[in-house]
């Protein structure tokens, strides 16, 4: 009985917080199909009447999200993959192989951290103009090849895990890279998914480094679409809102497929997002 | 997690290295999707080159034998880039030589952002949308074309009354000694709206002065069917618009020459207390959390408020169905001071002498009567041509749509903030020393001198760093 009753009082409480979390999402879903004058009226319209499909139709006239939704596909597959590979080893070097001056060299890399990105805005920019790659993938791809933050987070995973499992695999004749694929990867699965989920949406909501280094409309990605709704006067909200739905649309289906990893993950690495 | 290994770092060293892998290494990719961080003191670019005597081009090319492409950078979005879009189309159909390639760059903010970065990297485009402040900074940096050759040539010039056609105040914002380097494109001002059930209801005339607007606002703060009712309302940006109010209060705000703050006199004290009282009284409100002051207001929960002209549609669209309104010229006080603000188009240095050639006649095609005229009836904008404000199509639109022909009552009363370098950074210590005194952190008198002080600071830094 009071199993029962501490029982219920937990879920009325999560209940409450999911609401709470969901709110924002209904209230966006909501002015997405609502009529211009519905959008700031008080007390709020929840549910729209009529409830205009159009916004969405209009909103994919207004900007071409369908080329957009493809350019942030691309790209954050490729920088998240590529980011992972970079990880995995580097992580694997700085934690598990002895070299010249391995620890000074991390502590380098620590260092760069300290630098604010808005800093090196205009570096980089330069260097990719001389690069002749603006306003192509490649500048929206190398630059985030490689992420300190994602090193550094992956290599105290793998300091975690027991040398001894690195001497047995040595003694049985398991070459380095065998190792960390076969044995290492699967072990830091908690970490590195969540590498993967804070470059996948750190990727796929990036707005000022896309926007700066494309020019054509055939370049940009959802987050630069959506500033087609803005202007300094005011906010077309439904239509944004419609545009935002759709934006944020794979990213919850992509959480809901993995779910549980996320789970794991922010629980074991005590990591917040 | 265990602890972290590391050797005792040499720090020198370490700092050097630091210093060279600040490349391409990847920290903060997300940075808050913003991008309005117009206000903010933006990272200016520091002269490569000093401003000495501008190698001027005093032959320039008339004629264009070969095709030509050309790219104009802008931060119209929706609608406005649409009817730009269109305006560019009728112009390469009638120069079949001339490719125009437009390009929205976001918000402004975002816009200068881009501009700052490939000018540095040498990329700007042949022409882009630009305030006057940043033109200034652009000038003395040596990266705009000076249009006086063009517009002066007699083949593909201006005869002195086609340029006299541009509006005064427009055409004054875009010269700098004699020169002209900018031509005025999207123009706005400030206006009252009002709504006319209310005012009605309460048997009030639009109000014409500050102490009848206060009045005015007094009684329009009431109960209405169980909703209070706000009498006045202004912009989370009032701060932004002070230049407005100290300028109606008969003051200075500063001097463009000399680079001198001066609104910290009787006359802003007189301005800034005005507009604290009657937020104190409860007879005005801020935007606040409406984000813009068309939301309130087109819901009925203000009765007016001053506002860009640029917002109508805004206004327009979140009164549908909810109340009537119309709006009218600024009250004054001492003098009638309306601001005009909006971005012009500029040419830039890197374009070859054809693209040059080619940027100056879509200049000429985008602002001439009859496209200025189109663009103020799609977008909002004032026509920036006398002969366009003149024009049959004008005027019926005007009479259908009183709203927009409010603008052009208030010429006579114009202005335009100082086109002066750290211009964004007073008005981001503007913005916040007004907030202070209006929500009474701070009293009137403080938050001027904190206001002029942090300004006056700005200016000088921007000074410094350009020379």
């Amino acid at each position: 009985m009071r199993d029962a009753l501490s029982k219920g009082t937990i879920y009325l409480l999560l209940s409450l917080g999911g609401i709470l979390m969901l709110l924002p999402f209904a209230w966006m879903i909501s002015t997405s199909l609502k009529p211009a004058n519905q959008v700031m009226v008080m007390p709020p319209v929840w549910i729209p009447h009529p409830i205009q499909w159009s916004n969405y139709a209009e909103a994919m006239r207004v900007a071409p999200l369908g080329r957009y939704f493809i350019n942030s596909v691309i790209v954050t597959v490729l920088s998240t993959a590529g980011e992972l590979i970079t990880t995995i080893l580097a992580a694997y070097a700085f934690s598990r192989l002895q070299f010249y001056g391995r620890d000074i060299l991390f502590s380098i890399l620590l260092g760069t951290m300290m630098v604010p990105g808005e800093v090196l805005l205009i570096p980089n920019f330069v260097t990719l103009t001389k690069l002749g790659w603006i306003d192509r993938y490649e500048a929206l791809i190398v630059p985030w090849l490689a992420s300190v933050f994602a090193i550094f987070l992956l290599r105290q995973h793998f300091l975690s895990i027991p040398k001894e499992l690195s001497y047995a695999a040595k003694v049985d004749g398991c070459s380095d890279g065998r190792f960390l694929w076969e044995i290492m990867v699967p072990l830091a699965k908690p970490a590195i998914v969540t590498i993967v989920l804070l470059k996948a949406i750190g990727s796929w909501n990036a707005f000022l480094w896309p926007l700066i280094v494309t020019n054509s409309k055939e370049m940009r990605t959802l987050p630069v679409g959506l500033t087609a709704f803005r202007t300094d006067v005011g906010t077309i909200y439904e239509l944004l809102m419609a545009a935002s739905t759709l934006v944020i649309l794979p990213m919850i289906i992509l959480f809901l497929i993995l779910e549980r990893y996320i789970v794991e993950g922010v629980s074991r690495a005590g990591i917040k997002g | 997690m265990q602890s972290m290994r590391m050797t005792k770092p040499f720090l020198a060293t370490m700092l050097v290295f630091t210093l060279l892998l600040m490349t391409l290494s990847a920290c903060g990719q997300n940075n808050p999707p913003t991008g309005s961080s117009s206000s903010s003191d933006q990272t200016k670019t520091t002269t490569e080159t000093p401003a000495a005597e501008k190698p001027e081009n005093e032959s320039i090319v008339t004629t264009l034998d070969n095709p030509v492409e050309i790219t104009f950078w802008h931060a119209m979005t929706g609608h406005h880039e649409e009817t730009l879009q269109k305006i560019a189309d009728d112009f390469m159909k009638q120069n079949d030589k001339i490719k125009v390639t437009l390009v929205s760059q976001g918000s402004y903010g975002d816009l200068q952002q881009k501009l700052t970065a490939a000018a540095k990297s040498k990329t700007l485009p042949t022409m882009s949308q630009a305030y006057e402040d940043w033109i200034t900074e652009d000038i003395q940096n040596n990266l705009v074309v000076d249009l006086n050759p063009y517009l002066e040539n007699p083949t593909i010039g201006w005869r002195q009354d086609e340029l006299n056609d541009i509006v005064e105040v427009f055409r004054n914002a875009n010269n700098w000694d004699g020169h002209y380097y900018g031509m005025p494109f999207n123009k706005s001002t400030r206006i009252l709206f009002y709504n006319t059930d209310y005012l009605k209801e309460k048997n009030i005339d639009v109000p014409k002065t500050w102490d009848e607007l206060r009045e005015a606002a007094e009684k329009l703060t009431f109960e209405k069917g169980g909703k209070k009712v706000i009498g006045m309302g202004f912009e989370n940006s009032v701060g932004t618009e002070f230049s407005m109010w100290v300028r109606q209060a008969g003051g200075k705000f500063i001097d463009e020459e000399t680079g001198s703050v001066e609104f910290n006199s009787s006359e802003g004290q007189k301005a800034l207390t005005f507009l604290r009282d009657m937020i104190e009284q409860g007879i005005a409100r801020l935007a606040g959390e409406d984000g813009y002051m068309s939301n309130p207001f087109g819901r009925g929960d203000v009765a007016m408020y001053i506002g860009s002209s640029a917002g109508i549609p805004f206004v327009a669209q979140a009164a549908e169905g909810n109340i009537h309104w119309s709006g009218a010229v600024l009250p004054k006080d001492k003098v009638a001071a309306t601001p005009f603000a909006g971005t012009s188009v500029t040419v830039y240095q890197s374009a070859t002498p054809e693209q040059r050639l080619a940027a100056w006649e879509f200049i000429k095609f985008l602002i001439n009567t009859d496209n200025t005229a189109l663009w103020a009836k799609e977008t909002g904008y004032l026509p920036v041509r006398y002969s366009a404000l003149q024009s049959e199509t004008w005027k019926k639109y005007v009479e259908e749509n009183p709203v927009y022909g409010i603008g052009e009552q208030q010429f006579d009363a114009g202005f335009f903030d100082p086109r002066i370098l750290g211009i964004n950074a007073v008005q981001t210590a503007l913005g916040k020393e007004i907030e202070a005194a209006l929500l009474g952190e701070k009293s009137v008198d403080q938050a001027l001198e904190d206001a002029a002080k942090a300004a006056q600071e700005a200016i000088d830094r921007a000074k410094e760093r350009a020379r």
